[in-house]
This record gives C-alpha cells, structure tokens and sequence, in this order.
C-alpha cells in the first residue's frame, strides 16, 4: 500500500483498522524486514 | 530532531513521498547510524523499483482452464449424480413408497398382535386367568365397595 499505491500513513491506518503512530512502527519494521531478506541482492 | 522522529519518516523519504527537510539533513549530517539506515531504505526502494513480477506463462490459462473443466466433470460424475437419470429416480421413489407402505402395514399388525393374544382366553387359577377374569369383571367389581358402606346386621334372624 505505501510503496506501490503511494497510500499515507493515514490512509493505511484506516485499512488495517490501526493507530497511525502503529501503522509508522510496522511499516519501518516491515521495510527493515525487507531490507534484511534482500540485503544480498543490494 | 530526534532519531526515533526521522526513523518514523524514512519510509516516506526513502520512496521519495516526503522531501529531505533542513532540519532532517542536519540530523542525517551529525548521525551517521541514522544516515546509513536511510541509505539502506533508499537501495532497499530502488531494488523493489527494479523488480519484474514474473509474468506467467502462456499456457497457464489454457492449462488451468483445463483443469477447472476435469474437476466440474468429476463433480458432476459424483454422487448422487445417478438421481438425475429420470428413470433411476422414478424408480427409487417407487422403491420408497413400496417399503414405507410395507413397514407401516407391518407396523399396524403388530399392534394388534398382543389385543389377539389377551382374547385368548387362560385357564382359571393361573396368574393370566385372574387377571382376564378381573378385567372381564371389572364393573361388577368396582361395585363391591358399596357393600363396604352397608351397616352389618348382627341378629339376621330377628327382622328377616
């Protein structure tokens, strides 16, 4: 929803039914997920 | 500004939704930790903007088409599919009427089964006799406490 409809922290918030302050901590966690699992490809 | 209020915003600039403002460059200049994961976001962004979905292959649609048209054929050749034969079903809604006609007609005759066998009549003295005279009996019987009620002459012979 952030990365490929461009969707804000609000707009998201409002889909998954969180707080926004949440929906900021998930999302970095999800990126730094990301970022781990495709480390060996950067 | 502090780490954790950049961190919460590095999404945004990593995929280029916010702007780098003043007050965030100069944190990023003083913090290299801060700096390097925004470094990171940002290979980490630009990889996702590289990658393909691999497209499926042409024959995928053929086959899956295929594969939906076996399993509604399977599903039609299933149970209970021999009941849309008509003359199966006809058949079995004969077969039905047929053995619920014959276990209600069995049924009704072993009702009458023990009334048959109480009109046999016992021999007097047993238990079953007793009982058949008793019944048979039954409104002479419940006269009998009537004479319950009846004052007891002591001299019969004296008013006859």
């Amino acid at each position: 929803m952030h990365k490929y409809q461009q969707m804000d922290y609000r707009q998201i918030a409002d889909v998954l039914k969180l707080s926004e302050s949440a929906t900021k901590s998930l999302l970095f966690r999800a990126y730094e997920t990301l970022r781990e699992q495709l480390k060996e490809f950067i | 500004m502090k780490c954790n209020e950049i961190r919460e915003l590095m999404p945004d600039l990593a995929a280029g939704l916010n702007a780098v403002t003043p007050e965030m460059k100069t944190h990023l200049d003083s913090c290299a930790e801060c700096a390097g994961k925004l470094e990171a976001f940002r290979q980490t962004m630009s990889l996702l903007d590289e990658w393909q979905a691999p497209e499926p292959s042409p024959y995928f649609d053929v086959r899956l088409r295929a594969r939906l048209r076996e399993e509604l054929q399977k599903q039609a050749s299933g149970f209970l599919q021999w009941l849309r034969r008509p003359a199966l079903a006809i058949s079995f809604a004969v077969l039905m009427v047929v053995s619920v006609t014959l276990v209600r007609f069995t049924g009704s005759g072993s009702k009458h089964g023990p009334q048959q066998i109480a009109s046999v009549p016992a021999e007097p003295g047993t238990a079953v006799g007793d009982l058949q005279a008793l019944d048979k009996n039954h409104d002479l019987y419940s006269d009998f406490d009537v004479l319950d009620d009846l004052t007891v002459q002591q001299d019969v012979t004296a008013n006859p």
